[in-house]
């Protein structure tokens, strides 16, 4: 391939300076004045019946226009991650609710003149409850015997994957354990927001900062029975999403509200709002079997996974149902099962995020796999290099195929980064701080294709009077730098600086159709659409540039802003050119692009991690990090690293602080950033990146995802490097200082016995 | 709302005086690092507000023959970056340098701490080591004196009469005074103190303080740890003996608590800190 002169190269992301200078205008940033206020009522119990609701004294104070209940609610049930028909999932999400199910399930609203007054109102509505106890143990909500408060309802949602004959041999070396991971607030620094005002014609025009502005359409348009055209969504500057703004969050009840009382609606939720009633990241319990022969060659595999849903359904099937689909895509293994069942607790409701189930999934099965290294004898590394999958494998459960798949690179280079060999058998010392190092392989996809999910895009592009370049696409910038890598991509095909390119974000009215920023699909999908359409509008615009001079397009080229004949010794502009291409043929130089993937194939990642743990205070330092990526082609090397620092900050989180827990009411314990710990700078080890860049079939000049794979394998690294350096088998994250020190204190107790 | 700006001591104590002529609900805000986080959390609870943070009085590090004064609104950030405090009351330094984030610690003040009656708050272990005394002042300017260990009467409620506020937290000089503070949160830094240890000695024998925070509503003297360090003798059965009376003091502090066997155990960590600091420090003269 010729030298690439804007891909792979640290191009400065489109949006630095606003975001640098603090002058990026997010929707919370807009002026009051011009909307009325919102401010959601929750509910302060876990499960329930709404007995009375007195608004009186809120609805007297001034500035204070409506105050919405229970029974404003539409009747209609939503599902918060439906985008279209023939999609089953559960429909049971309300808009305000009479019978909460859990702590932040919305009863109502006020609306008022400006946020403070809405506040203060929201104070003064009095509301009681008619309590029950609240179901919280996702573990007794999957026994049969357990009441349900689902209602008619299937209390659990399950989903089976399997193939091979389920044999295990006699002789074969079983691990058997039971991993937990926790329920997880997303942490965006952006809290969730949204305006809604109906336009002229009918158009009710929502504005919010989000992953999926079509689906947002669907559920509106859906739940009010609207006319799909007649609804209008547009996405905003997104501070930070990972998933939590993936479905639809409060745009119904925003919507509602502006629908109700024809006024601009502006609705913006606090941090412990956030918290409390948006979603989560779903906890599960698995329960694994690995049966392998004594060389460490897998044999069989069984898991069967329990997965929270919380109080609505939600998308947690589908995120239940993406784990499942990632066992069969990182090892050879001859035979494997599994079954998830998803259930229903008073709790936070789960959906989306970041990494979709993977992390859950890889959770598990890779500190199981650091267990049976253990009771093989052997070394962690070894044991998966002789299991890891090879490019161009398929799927043995049926999906697409594998791709080039470089997880063996990965490994086997990042041993060597890492020197993993001369520290893995290093002694973990003797005293208060033991060091060790883990490692985990992961696997994560690239788009819908092979889903029950339709993958699609459509994109327009053209060349402007001055040359520069227009795409028009329903691209999402969560601030993960789509936009600059998209520009990129065509800047390179057309040849001409990536700052003459700009690239559209989703407006369902004018834009074309694509389903979201989701499913790590955004690269190798909408960048491949990107790609195709650049050449298509190239071989035009040259058609174009060869009818307005009379000669063969042969002989013309583009570069750097330039149409050249080099035959006649001509270069012009290319904005020139479109003039004239204006005035002599009456075309635009544009061109339209139905694009839809025929593969998806698998990204690659291992992390190696040292931590250093205090015996004595049960605080785990991570000390040293790789992070090891097979992404095919990094379009912006930056922008990825980027991604992978973040991807590993999360992880950290998830592997040693970060948990949404309830008191016996139900009540979370941790609705405010104080008391949810999210790891900060100081906890952050220095991470190094390791790119292998082989190049992948269907992306754009080879590139396919990081974004969500990143934060993949960063909790079971950092756990397999704890319980090396501690002798310890712990399997529920996060590894929180309590934690460690029962799993001391029980591994003494068992010491002396 | 009311918010009362005053300048000076004098316009302090007319405005406390009008609120006890004529009683409302009133809050002195002394950085407002908590309290603005109450009011915004509850909105039904709406205070008229004295803020304390342009009365210069307040706002002052004063060396005297016998003590060290820090006035209540001196921030965090001044007490850390303090090189007299640093070097004579390290405790307190290192304390204050633990305070949330940066941030916090510019608007957060010692006097807004201790008011605030957090059992977390990370000021008072080192004060109560140190032998600190609060001066507190009311509307007609009579002074009283209070103990550090006085001043929350329950978990978030301190001790002060609506018309008191704190003027200045007293440190005694004393010579050959070495003092450590240590701390664990759910995270090496902007964390809340989930167990906190304060130590204070001095050469002259019998002279040892030692207080835990995050234990209870105030800190807790932990007396027969302090005798093992009093015994000046750095051997390993010591060590030992040190660690086993710290975890004693936490199960006879919060017996039943859910976070006892944690805790009795993280002392362990915080002990073996001081432990270590304490024995270079003395061996270091």
């Amino acid at each position: 391939m010729a030298e690439l002169k804007y891909v792979g190269r640290d191009v400065q992301r489109n949006d630095i300076v606003e975001k640098a200078s603090g002058r990026m205008k997010y929707m919370g940033d807009r002026m009051q004045g011009g909307a009325a206020h919102a401010r959601l009522l929750l509910s302060p119990i876990a499960r329930g019946r709404v007995v009375s609701f007195d608004a009186s004294e809120a609805e007297r104070m001034p500035g204070v226009l409506r105050v919405f209940s229970p029974k404003d609610d539409p009747g209609k049930r939503f599902n918060s991650a439906l985008f279209l028909p023939d999609q089953t999932d559960v429909q049971d999400h309300p808009v305000f609710t009479d019978k909460p199910l859990f702590v932040g399930d919305i009863l109502g609203a006020v609306l008022a003149k400006d946020e403070e007054t809405a506040r203060a109102a929201a104070a003064a509505v009095k509301i009681g409850f008619e309590e029950e106890a609240p179901l919280l143990d996702m573990e007794q909500a999957a026994l049969p015997q357990t009441p349900s408060f689902r209602e008619g309802m299937s209390p659990v949602i399950e989903g089976k994957i399997a193939y091979g004959e389920e044999v295990v041999p006699e002789d074969a070396i079983i691990l058997e354990s039971t991993v937990r991971t926790q329920k997880i607030h997303h942490g965006a620094m952006e809290n969730h927001i949204c305006e809604a005002r109906m336009e002229y014609g009918g158009v009710l025009l929502v504005e919010t900062p989000c992953q999926m502005a079509f689906t947002v359409r669907y559920v509106l348009a859906d739940l009010f029975d609207i006319p799909f055209n007649k609804v209008r969504v547009v996405k905003t500057p997104v501070g930070g999403a990972f998933g939590g703004k993936q479905e639809v969050g409060i745009e119904p009840h925003c919507a509602l509200m502006a629908l109700k009382t024809g006024l601009p609606v502006r609705l913006a939720l606090d941090r412990t709002q956030t918290i409390l009633a948006t979603r989560t990241r779903a906890a599960s319990v698995g329960r694994i079997m690995i049966a392998a022969d004594r060389e460490g060659n897998l044999l069989r595999r069984e898991m069967d996974v329990i997965v929270d849903a919380g109080a609505y359904a939600t998308g947690t099937q589908r995120v239940m149902m993406a784990m499942g689909k990632k066992t069969s895509r990182l090892y050879r293994i001859p035979s494997q099962s599994f079954h998830g069942r998803t259930v229903f607790t008073n709790t936070t409701p789960a959906g989306a995020c970041r990494g979709y189930g993977s992390p859950q999934i890889h959770a598990i099965t890779e500190i199981a796999m650091d267990l049976l290294s253990r009771k093989l004898p052997m070394d962690p590394a070894e044991l998966r290099l002789k299991n890891l999958v090879h490019p161009w494998d398929s799927d043995p459960a049926g999906g697409p195929a594998l791709g080039n798949a470089r997880i063996r690179d990965c490994l086997v280079r990042g041993m060597e980064t890492f020197r993993w060999n001369e520290r893995r058998v290093l002694p973990s010392g003797e005293g208060r701080f033991r060091r060790g190092v883990g490692l985990a392989c992961c696997t994560h996809g690239n788009g819908y294709f092979g889903s029950p999910y339709p993958d699609f895009m459509s994109m327009a592009m053209r060349f402007c009077e001055d040359g520069t370049v227009l795409v028009n696409a329903g691209l999402h910038e969560l601030g993960n730098g789509t936009l600059t890598t998209i520009g990129q991509i065509v800047a390179e095909v057309l040849d001409l600086p990536p700052e003459r390119v700009e690239v559209s974000e989703s407006d369902t009215s004018t834009t074309p159709f694509d389903v979201g920023c989701v499913a790590s699909r955004v690269t190798y999908v909408c960048g491949a659409c990107a790609l195709e359409l650049a050449e298509k509008l190239k071989s035009r615009f040259l058609e174009q540039c060869a009818r307005v001079l009379a000669v063969d397009a042969h002989r013309l080229s583009l570069k750097n802003g330039e149409m050249i004949d080099s035959e006649g010794g001509v270069s012009r502009s290319y904005g020139e050119m479109v003039c004239r291409i204006a005035k002599e043929l009456r075309e635009e130089a544009g061109e339209y692009l139905h694009y839809k993937p025929d593969r998806n194939p698998a990204s690659y990642g291992v992390h190696f991690a040292e931590t250093v743990t205090d015996t004595f205070t049960g605080m785990v330092e991570v000390t040293d990090y790789l992070a090891v990526h097979d992404v095919g082609r990094a379009i912006n090397p930056r922008l990825l690293r980027g991604q992978i620092y973040g991807g590993v900050q999360m992880g950290v989180g998830m592997a040693l602080s970060e948990e949404l827990v309830y008191d016996s009411k139900g009540r979370p314990k941790s609705a405010s950033l104080s008391r949810y710990t999210m790891v900060n700078a100081p906890s952050m080890p220095n991470v190094g990146v390791l790119l292998v860049e082989e190049g992948e079939p269907g992306g754009p000049f080879g590139g396919k995802s990081i974004g969500e794979i990143c934060t993949v394998p960063v909790a079971p690294a950092i756990a397999n490097a704890v319980n090396a350096s501690l002798g310890t088998s712990m399997t529920e994250l996060p590894f929180s200082p309590e934690r460690i020190l029962a799993a001391l204190s029980a591994r003494r107790e068992t010491n002396a016995r | 709302m009311r918010v009362d700006t005053p300048s000076n001591v004098n316009e302090l104590r007319d405005v406390l005086r009008s609120t006890v002529a004529a009683p409302r609900k009133c809050s002195l805000l002394a950085g407002g690092t908590d309290l603005l986080v109450h009011l915004r959390a509850s909105p039904g609870f709406s205070p008229d507000l004295i803020d304390l943070s342009g009365v210069k009085e307040l706002k002052y590090i004063e060396m005297h023959r016998d003590r060290l004064e820090i006035g209540a609104c001196v921030t965090f950030t001044e007490i850390e970056e303090h090189s007299f405090i640093r070097e004579h009351f390290s405790a307190l330094a290192r304390a204050a340098s633990l305070v949330g984030s940066p941030q916090i610690r510019n608007l957060g003040t010692i006097g807004g701490n201790l008011a605030n009656a957090s059992p977390a708050a990370d000021s008072l272990p080192p004060l109560c080591a140190l032998e600190a005394t609060l001066l507190v002042e009311n509307a007609e300017g009579a002074q009283s004196t209070l103990s550090p260990a006085q001043i929350a009467s329950a978990p978030g409620k301190n001790s002060l009469h609506a018309d008191q506020y704190i003027r200045a937290v007293l440190l005694p000089l004393r010579e050959n005074l070495l003092s450590f503070f240590v701390k664990t949160g759910s995270r090496k830094a902007v964390a809340i103190s989930k167990l906190s240890l304060a130590l204070a000695l001095s050469s002259e024998p019998g002279h040892v303080r030692l207080f835990a925070g995050s234990l209870g509503t105030s800190p807790i003297r932990m007396e027969a740890a302090e005798a093992v360090l009093d015994r000046r003798d750095w051997t390993e059965a010591n060590h030992t003996a040190f660690l086993d009376a710290l975890s004693g003091a936490v199960e006879r502090a919060i017996p039943g608590r859910a976070s006892l066997p944690f805790k009795r155990l993280a002392v362990r960590g915080l002990g073996d800190d001081l432990w270590t600091a304490a024995k270079e420090a003395i061996s270091r003269g």
